[in-house]
């Protein structure tokens, strides 16, 4: 360590001195259960694009804040330039030359392209009066010099989704970045807008600058990466020259989380049919095209990366957002449903990925919280019986063992697991037959991890159907009868228990696949075929 | 583009308005007249400044219902200064400072103390209303000062001279949104703060500022006011602050988004004049206006708002 | 995951929250008797029992106004206080006068009177729940065209002196020493207690303040419970007109002004405030600060020009003091 950073100081420029624009060395992340980052390791040299490759929830994004000052790692170093940069703060990352271009819109919708570009830096003269020429020419500079044309009057809102991805990229040029994070950039691209953008990304590595790319798209990183990192559960597992290895081999280092004795799978007989989508399309969500069906004695997996539309799948089901074309068939009859409310009438059951949003009121007692999708159905009257609600609320609290001193208890209080506990009490309250848990044991513990799938064998037994989206590949191969894979708002692939491996999933998840399946086009990228369907 | 979409580029409130003033003309002969025009541009060019404050506001995602009162308070200040024999400048600058100072102690209840915009000034609209009528003891001040009279009067028949102040300061605060860094960080604030805040921008400072700048230009409007009145008031500004709020939403501004320009509110002013001068030309009797206004006004709203939510979510 | 350092945790954390809230309300409380001590130590009039019954018989129209923001505030949080209640109940009220005067017997002035305020209260819903405004720019505008209506009505003029049917529940005596209005208050609370502690009306109305999508996500009918609450307060407020007039004996186009700022301080100073949260019993400790204060104010002769800028800074200092301690509860965990 010592040696580097004595050689960058004698060399005058530290570009030409250190061969590598930034190490990161056995970094380690903790936050409260999870353990994000393990030991590790990373480097970047100027000019290059490194991937940094791994499942959901293998610890990218949380390198990515540490690297731009939004986290400091409870161990290790980062170098810059060959320079210790110790307790980084966004301010100083940026100061250092550090670029990042976060998925979500940071650009201001009603500011123009040139106007954002300059955001923290306007060009003023007299006094306060704004320079708006000079922004204007200054920015259409650092776009020409990208070789790109974005008109700097137009709004941010006006521009397509890769032309907001240039802008931020030169947002990032007024600063002197000399590294670049980009996280999932070609996420909500078209092809050719992802040719723009990686015409870019060509110009800014023939500049010198050292980027960072975060992808789930294999074929595509083949074409613009030179190397790859892949994590897994936060640790790191190796670094090679993406021109040596093969995409099946990448997939192989992603996955291999040992499937144990975790998960519980008893064959049950099926039983009819109770759920059935057709052809379920919906241009506000991305949802194209999607067809499945559910039956009961079955938990039926759906399996896809963050943002393939699992989730959008489920709510639509569950008539929480609307969907332009398709049906829904809910025990047998087409489902007439507009909001929730007529779906839990139908006896259909949510537990949301996000449970403090959507399925819980934190402030409110856990009685309150069991009984609040069921009030009509316990108190028809309309007058709630405080001992019927207590002896029902602690009913479901001994049924699913939820560790509370009683029902009065604010559920703020309790821990994640037991919240989860209270969602499916709620649900179980209602008399629900059609449950969908989306990302049921995220963020809880493995002992109530081990119960909520006990309780969703449970279900399966006692005739009913579930549905279970999950990002754990072990957890949807352990759990499940069938697996359905989602790939960018439509489903690729149904896998039998009996073929599912994590390897398969993972490759139909991230197009990957050697095979095409039978209903997707003939293109060499269906999924964002045809970007005027 | 096409000349017929430029034209439909053009706020359907422009046409309302158009439709009105036809409307009107039509009914009455004796409204398409010079001095017809020029009273409505003396008795809207109070209410075209607060609304300008108010599309600041609101731009950040803002709300600020302490204008009507701060209006009210600065007016009362320059007269009261005015009657301790202070000069004409000094009694003004009184006044404009004492809506900086409102407006400062609204910013840090706002941007420091982190209260939702609505209750602390709903809270501040009590407390400077309160304040006013204690410096009046409740009454109507009266002031005869000729030179502080003047800059709300009319010089002959044609010069409405409050009205070009007024559009001095409209025209101010339209070039301190557009070009200079404070207009800019309004925007972002409003459209997308944590994004302005992780591109460096120090939000809470800009927010607080928002609301000095309002207070600020809200007291030059109640100057205006007073000396065109030749009267400072204790309760004139009352639901003023409405009217500012019903103006810029009716000029397009969106309450959430930070979409919007003053100029949109200056056709929303112009909505809010046109219907009050209207409805006197046509001999609505003056005990039915607010009541008519107050109904026209908040179902006008209505339609506006749910009209931009629908484009919103179509985006 | 049941083991005794989890539960012990949880155990200290749920105290140390408990601890904080209900400190919070006894402190209330507390401010609520040491004001009356100190307000009688120095003032032998304070505690007469013609004093008593008379801060009493004030605070009747701020609590039950404050018992219909208590509704609105729950389900819609901070930014959903019904600021047309000052209005509502002077057009209501000004409507019944103005049948007692005309003959109309006064039980059925008064049921098209509360039924009158309700029908303003849906029309805010409707705005509201189904319009998309937001609750303060509905209920702000609805004021002021409303205000302009008992404007119109009245034509500038005060209408007095009514028929003793008209009055009772203004100025009678219930067994000769329970005044009228509080009878009428006491019915409110205990029926605004009821309604939301016991019903599941009251249920969906905490549920949907507490979190707004997760009661979506229930099923729970959103826009629904958010109209029913603003036809509660509109009613009320009607109910509050009826109460002030009766009272007075007098109604003029302005009665209900005074009445904007303390209607809804009461609820926060009772520690609502945040959607979900805020109960009946707060409000009322609240409204019994806000009228000893008025009426100590009253008692030393600070100058009625004083007095809205004194209760405007109080409104901001206890809304202030209020919010930090919600957020620290919030943050505790």
């Amino acid at each position: 360590m010592p040696r580097i950073s004595s050689s960058a100081a004698a060399e005058s420029s530290p570009l030409a001195s250190s061969e590598y624009v930034l190490q990161v060395r056995n970094v380690s992340k903790a936050f409260p259960g999870v353990q994000a980052l393990d030991n590790v390791s990373f480097d970047l040299k100027p000019g290059e694009v490194h991937v940094l490759l791994g499942e959901n929830g293998a610890g990218k994004s949380t390198l990515m804040k540490i690297i731009a000052g939004a986290y400091l790692p409870d161990a290790g170093e980062i170098l810059i330039d060959g320079q210790p940069a110790a307790n980084l703060t966004p301010r100083k990352a940026q100061e250092l030359g550090v670029g990042i271009i976060y998925q979500e819109f940071n650009l201001i919708p009603f500011l123009n392209v040139a106007e954002n570009i300059f955001i923290d830096q306007l060009p003023t003269r007299q006094l306060i009066r704004l320079d708006h020429k000079t922004a204007h020419r200054k920015a259409r500079e650092i776009l020409a010099s990208l070789n790109m044309e974005v008109p700097t009057h137009a709004l941010a809102v006006e521009l397509s989704t890769a032309q907001q991805q240039i802008v931020e990229v030169a947002k990032a040029l007024t600063h002197n970045s000399r590294i670049l994070i980009m996280d999932e950039p070609t996420a909500s691209l078209t092809d050719r807008e992802i040719e723009q953008l990686f015409m870019t990304i060509r110009e800014l590595k023939s500049k010198g600058i050292g980027i960072i790319y975060i992808s789930h798209r294999l074929r595509e990183m083949k074409e613009i990466g030179d190397r790859v990192t892949v994590l897994r559960d936060g640790r790191y597992v190796g670094t090679h020259n993406l021109s040596e290895v093969t995409v099946d081999s990448l997939v192989t280092m992603m996955v291999g989380r040992e499937i144990d004795l975790l998960y519980e799978h008893d064959e049950v007989s099926l039983g009819e049919e109770v759920l059935r989508v057709e052809g379920l399309s919906s241009k506000a969500t991305g949802l194209r095209d999607v067809s499945m069906n559910l039956r009961r004695g079955e938990i039926v997996g759906l399996a896809g990366l963050v943002g393939s539309g699992r989730t959008e799948l489920a709510r639509a089901i569950f008539n929480a957002d609307r969907h332009d074309e398709g049906r829904i068939i809910i025990f047998g009859k087409e489902s007439k449903g507009k909001t929730p409310k007529d779906s839990v009438r139908n006896r259909i059951a949510l537990l949301p990925e996000d449970r403090k949003r959507q399925g819980l009121a934190l402030i409110l007692s856990v009685a309150e919280n069991v009984l609040s999708a069921s009030l009509d159905k316990v108190f028809p009257r309309g007058w709630v019986d405080q001992r019927k609600q207590k002896s029902l609320s602690d009913e479901y609290i001994k049924i699913l063992r939820i560790a509370t001193p009683s029902g009065a208890r604010i559920t703020r209080d309790l821990s994640g697991g037991n919240q989860q506990k209270v969602v499916i009490a709620k649900w179980l309250a209602t008399g629900s037959e059609i449950f969908i848990f989306d990302e049921p044991t995220r963020g809880i513990d493995v002992g109530a991890k081990c119960e909520i799938y006990g309780f969703m064998n449970h279900l399966k037994k006692n005739n009913c159907a579930v549905l279970m989206i999950s990002s754990e590949l072990p957890e949807v191969i352990g759990m499940s009868d069938r697996i359905f894979v989602m790939r960018e708002g439509t489903i690729v692939a149904e896998v039998s228990r009996g073929e599912a491996t994590q390897e398969k999933i993972i490759s139909y998840a991230m197009d990957a696949a050697p095979e095409r399946p039978a209903n997707s086009g003939t293109d060499q990228n269906p999924a964002r075929a045809d970007p005027g369907k | 583009m096409s000349p017929l979409k430029t034209l439909l580029d053009i706020p359907k409130i422009f046409w309302v308005n158009v439709a009105l003033i036809v409307a009107f003309s039509l009914i009455s002969s004796r409204y398409m007249t010079i001095l017809n025009a020029i009273n409505i541009m003396q008795q809207g060019a109070v209410l075209l400044v607060i609304t300008a404050a108010m599309t600041i506001v609101i731009l950040s995602e803002g709300l600020d219902l302490s204008l009507g009162a701060v209006m009210t308070m600065a007016g009362v200040v320059s007269v009261l200064a005015l009657g301790a024999g202070l000069p004409v400048p000094v009694a003004i600058l009184a006044g404009v400072l004492s809506g900086t100072f409102l407006g400062a102690i609204t910013g840090t209840l706002i941007a420091f103390c982190k209260m939702s915009p609505f209750i602390a000034t709903l809270g501040m609209q009590g407390v400077i209303f309160g304040f006013t009528l204690a410096l009046t003891h409740s009454k109507a001040i009266f002031t005869d000062n000729a030179n502080f009279i003047l800059i709300g009067s009319r010089i002959g028949r044609y010069v409405p001279l409050a009205a070009i102040l007024c559009g001095i300061i409209f025209l101010s605060v339209w070039a301190t949104l557009h070009h200079t860094k404070f207009g800019r960080y309004v925007i972002a604030i409003g459209g997308n703060e944590s994004g302005a805040h992780l591109s460096g921008i120090n939000t809470t400072f800009w927010k607080w500022f928002v609301y000095v700048f309002a207070g600020t230009v809200t007291a030059m409007g109640g100057i205006i006011l007073a000396a065109r009145l030749e009267v400072a008031d204790p309760i004139v500004g009352v639901g003023w602050e409405f009217d500012a709020i019903a103006a810029t939403v009716l000029g397009g501004t969106s309450l959430t988004t930070g979409r919007g320009d003053v100029s949109g509110s200056f056709l929303g002013v112009l909505l809010i004049m046109l219907l009050r001068n209207g409805m006197n030309v046509v001999g609505t009797p003056p005990i039915w206006q607010p009541a008519l206004m107050g109904t026209i006004i908040i179902f006008a709203i209505a339609f506006q708002v749910s009209t931009t939510m629908r484009e919103e979510a179509g985006r | 995951m049941n083991s005794p350092a989890v539960a012990g945790v949880a155990l200290k954390q749920r105290l140390a929250q408990v601890e904080l809230a209900t400190w919070a309300s006894v402190g209330r409380f507390v401010a609520l008797i040491v004001l009356c001590i100190g307000i009688g130590s120095f003032s032998s009039v304070f505690f007469t029992e013609r004093n008593i019954s008379l801060t009493l018989t004030n605070a009747c129209v701020l609590i039950i106004l404050g018992v219909g923001e208590t509704f609105t505030i729950i389900t819609c949080g901070p930014d959903g206080p019904d600021l047309s209640v000052g209005s509502i109940m002077t057009i209501t009220a000004v409507v019944a006068a103005l049948m007692a005067k005309a003959g109309i017997f006064f039980g059925f002035a008064f049921g098209a009177s509360l039924l009158f305020g309700a029908a303003i209260g849906l029309v805010n819903g409707l705005l509201i729940a189904r319009g998309g405004l937001p609750p303060f720019i509905a209920t702000y505008g609805i004021q002021w065209a409303v205000f302009g209506f008992a404007y119109v009505i009245l034509k500038g003029y005060v209408v007095y002196d009514f028929g003793a049917d008209f009055r009772f529940i203004g100025n009678a005596s219930l067994f000769g020493f329970l005044p009228m209005p509080v009878v009428v208050m006491a019915v409110v609370v205990v029926a605004g207690f009821v309604l939301l502690r016991k019903t599941t009306l009251g249920r969906k109305i905490y549920a949907v303040g507490a979190n707004r999508d997760a009661a979506y996500m229930s099923g729970i009918d959103v826009s629904r419970t958010i109209l029913i609450a603003f036809v509660v307060s509109g009613f009320l407020a009607a109910l509050a007109g009826l109460v002030f007039v009766a009272r007075t004996n007098a109604v003029q186009a302005d009665i209900g002004a005074q009445y904007l700022l303390t209607a809804i301080a009461v609820v926060f100073m009772g520690g609502g405030g945040i959607g979900g949260q805020g109960s009946v019993v707060g409000t009322v400790v609240g409204a019994l600060i806000m009228t000893v204060v008025q009426n100590a104010m009253d008692l030393y002769g600070v100058p009625g020009v004083w007095r809205n800028a004194i209760i405007g800074a109080l409104i901001i200092v206890t809304v202030l003091f209020e919010l930090q301690l919600k957020r620290k509860i919030v943050r505790r965990n």
